[in-house]
């Protein structure tokens, strides 16, 4: 039982289906769109299909239990698969057979068998020092009166290629896991002159208090002369302990980064509402761009989504105990907040332009990193850096007669190993071979 | 000053003429059409090389910086005129190393044509040819990178699908399955391709690629039927070539990922945001990955591998035709 568990996640058949079956499912997130609100599947395509699509996992296949077991099956694959292969190449890489006896150059991709006029240490010391100069490790392994063999090696690492590939891979996957796990990304509106600490995610109820508080200095848009926008470039304080501790102007493609948080230059939209908050006998005013959150108390908070200029009346989310409940308020009047002891009421509204950031925490890019570059590594080597073998047996046939066997494995391109065999030859013909004159 | 689009237009009388010669070089086998084919081919690239510095040049000016350096920062590959030049160019230059290397000219004829039809295509299907400013998103240092390396990538998955091609005319045993699928990729080709510009009259332009489709199938069968296939060289050689070019597609497209990923978390806050483009190139990788361990079983022919070349293929036109133009997301810089 555990011997077929083992050999079904060894195979290589199982990698090719695993690999087509992500790249075919893959395809239905690029054609629902992905993470949107029920109300717009339900639109799009009606109860019934939401439903499917829903138990499926359709409109969320990149985070679906189906595909995550995909992806785990991959990386149990991959391992699997390197533990029974990676035996075999070592004794292929580590334990050659280094002697090269009579006939078994008819194993060997590319040989040569010439006749040569010198000595066998001469000869023996020639090809060692082509050898090297070609940047083979070379060893003798057999030397006696009658003849002396020569076994070379080059780029032996070359064949750990794959598995360099493969760790790179598990890597990356792994990094993901780290992201989707420990990660998170969400928004933050502001507009200038306002500071906020808290983070909404993209859709649903969810928002994170950051332990400090980000300030919007100033926001501007630059136009080129036909009116396409250039840059736009919002200047912010990171404001820790009532103290500045960081400013920066940040841009598309130029972040701010504080306690491995990330702020981006995402979007940008227009309206700022002021509230005047009462809270027992206390009251403040605050405030705060559209779309961002304010906090009534523990788990509750309060943002505007939107405006209605003729009615003057402004759509409310309310988010309390994890859920969102919407609702519709007017200017000038107070409202009481459920199971709070706070009553408010919009007191202002200016069409202002508010920078939108990206907010995002992922502690699992570092890892995608470096499993990236190993991916990369692996590749060059698996790819494009040949392993090579040579092997020579240099035997005496009279007092100042000698025959020479040559020839080579290669784990790819045979050309390059044919041409360094040439040059080998080249050099032990050039000295020790007078009439050149070649058997075969 | 000339101006890019000149250059970039007598780069492509000069990949007609290589066309031309190829197919002289083809049927009459002489030496003189063969080392005029190349020669045309060499030239080509020598004058799109300099059209895309010219380029680079015009870009830094609409984007109003006189800085020289600023030329590999504002790189003339963010539309989709200037992205087909790049494909274009690309895949002949990669054409003619290999030509060089194998030192045969028999895939000139297929190759070639397949660059200039991508070349020509921005002006039959109207894309705007003069150098725009950039949108703030695509001011990056990593652009550069990115698109080349993703670019070599491509061509040489259009390179590794030509020879795959040439190989159903080549092999003795092709039969009517291998004609269907050689029939039916071709025919989603060209329907992405041309469909992807026009978005409107779905089976007019599906009737329009299926007649093309098949004049190409037509074409290859001719060239099977008089045995002009011969020249091509042998069936291992091109299997070899195949693996080859996608070795190196395979290596610069998940280079040209890896770029778009740090580039992504840098402009966009998160190395992966599964957008339609990202996740198309996701696919292509998958494709070739799977490619690659095909050829670890044994007794596998090399039809099914030639299978997986053009249907590779086939996702790296849908990555950079059909999401840039039907899906929207962050990489449709096409209008």
């Amino acid at each position: 039982m555990l011997r077929k568990v083992y050999d079904f996640f060894s195979s290589v058949k199982l990698a090719i289906v695993l690999l087509l079956t992500l790249a075919v499912t893959s395809i239905i997130g690029t054609i629902i769109e992905q993470q949107q609100d029920p109300d717009k599947y339900l639109r799009e395509y009606g109860e019934t299909t939401y439903k499917i699509f829903k138990f499926l996992g359709f409109t969320d296949v990149y985070h679906s239990w189906w595909y995550i077991l995909l992806l785990t099956l991959l990386g149990i694959n991959l391992i699997v698969c390197s533990i029974k292969r990676l035996p075999k190449i070592w004794k292929v890489a580590k334990q050659p057979r280094k002697t090269f006896p009579e006939g078994s150059e008819k194993s060997l991709k590319v040989s040569h068998s010439i006749t040569l006029e010198g000595r066998v240490e001469e000869i023996v010391e020639t090809i060692t020092e082509t050898l090297k100069k070609l940047k083979y490790s070379v060893e003798l392994p057999l030397q006696d009166e009658s003849q002396t063999h020569i076994f070379a090696d080059k780029n032996v690492f070359a064949r750990f290629g794959v598995y360099i590939v493969h760790l790179g891979v598990l890597i990356v996957l792994i990094g993901g896991l780290v992201t989707a796990i420990f990660g998170y990304r969400g928004y933050m509106n502001l507009s200038e002159g306002t500071s906020s600490n808290l983070v909404s995610f993209f859709s649903g109820p969810k928002i994170v208090e950051l332990p400090f508080y980000v300030k919007c200095n100033k926001f501007t848009i630059d136009f080129y002369p036909s009116g396409m926008p250039k840059a736009y470039i919002s200047d912010l304080s990171v404001i820790e302990n009532g103290k500045e501790v960081l400013r920066k102007k940040i841009r598309v493609n130029d972040p701010l980064k504080y306690k491995g948080i990330y702020f981006y230059q995402a979007s940008y939209g227009q309206g700022e509402v002021t509230f005047h908050v009462k809270k027992g006998n206390r009251s403040e005013t605050v405030s705060v761009a559209f779309g961002q959150p304010i906090k009534f108390g523990e788990g509750t908070y309060l943002r505007i989504v939107s405006l209605d200029g003729r009615t003057m009346t402004m759509g409310i989310e309310l988010i309390q105990d994890g859920k969102i409940e919407k609702g519709i308020i007017k200017p000038f009047a107070f409202y009481k907040v459920p199971k709070t002891d706070v009553a408010f009421a919009v007191v202002d509204f200016k069409p202002v332009f508010y920078t939108g950031l990206q907010v995002s925490k992922d502690p699992g890019t570092w890892i995608v990193w470096v499993g990236s570059t190993i991916l990369i590594a692996g590749l060059i080597v698996a790819f494009f850096i040949p392993h090579r073998r040579i092997w020579a047996r240099v035997e005496k046939k009279g007092e100042r007669r000698v025959r020479l066997v040559i020839g080579g494995l290669t784990n790819k391109g045979t050309e390059g190993l044919a041409g360094e065999l040439e040059e080998v030859l080249r050099a032990v013909k050039s000295s020790y071979c007078p009439n050149t004159r070649r058997e075969e | 000053m000339v101006s890019s689009v000149t250059l970039f237009n007598a780069g492509m009388v000069a990949f007609f003429f290589a066309f031309l010669f190829y197919t002289i070089h083809t049927f009459s086998k002489t030496s003189w059409s063969g080392k005029l084919a190349t020669l045309a081919g060499w030239l080509g690239v020598l004058i799109q090389g300099a059209a895309f510095v010219f380029r680079g040049i015009e870009k830094a000016k609409v984007n109003m910086v006189s800085d020289w350096l600023a030329f590999y920062k504002y790189a003339p590959f963010t539309n989709m005129y200037e992205s087909l030049m790049l494909f274009g160019w690309t895949a002949v230059l990669l054409y003619l190393l290999f030509e060089w290397k194998y030192k045969n000219k028999a895939f000139g004829m297929f190759v070639v044509p397949l660059a200039l039809i991508g070349e020509l295509s921005t002006q039959i299907l109207g894309f705007n040819p003069e150098a725009q400013p950039l949108v703030p998103a695509l001011q990056s240092n990593w652009l550069l990178f990115h698109v080349v390396t993703t670019f070599i990538g491509y061509a040489a998955a259009a390179v590794s699908a030509g020879v795959a091609y040439a190989y159903f005319a080549k092999r003795e045993d092709t039969n009517k399955r291998d004609w269907a699928v050689v029939f039916v990729t071709t025919w989603f080709i060209f329907f992405f391709i041309i469909y992807s510009a026009y978005r409107e009259k779905v089976l007019f332009y599906l009737a329009i690629s299926a007649v093309v489709a098949a004049v190409f199938c037509a074409f290859l069968y001719i060239l099977k039927r008089y045995g002009i296939t011969k020249i091509f060289p042998s069936v291992e050689t091109m299997e070899q070539i195949m693996y080859q070019s996608v070795a190196v597609g395979f290596v610069f497209l998940t280079v040209g990922i890896i770029l778009g990923a740090v580039w992504a978390k840098y402009a966009w806050g998160g190395y992966w945001s599964w957008d339609p483009k990202e996740t198309w190139s996701l696919i292509t990788w998958l494709v070739y990955a799977a490619y690659l361990h095909a050829r670890y079983i044994k007794g596998l022919s090399g039809k099914p591998l030639a299978y997986f070349t053009i249907i590779g293929f086939l996702s790296v036109i849908f990555t950079y035709y059909g999401v840039n133009l039907i899906i929207p997301g962050l990489h449709s810089y096409a209008q």
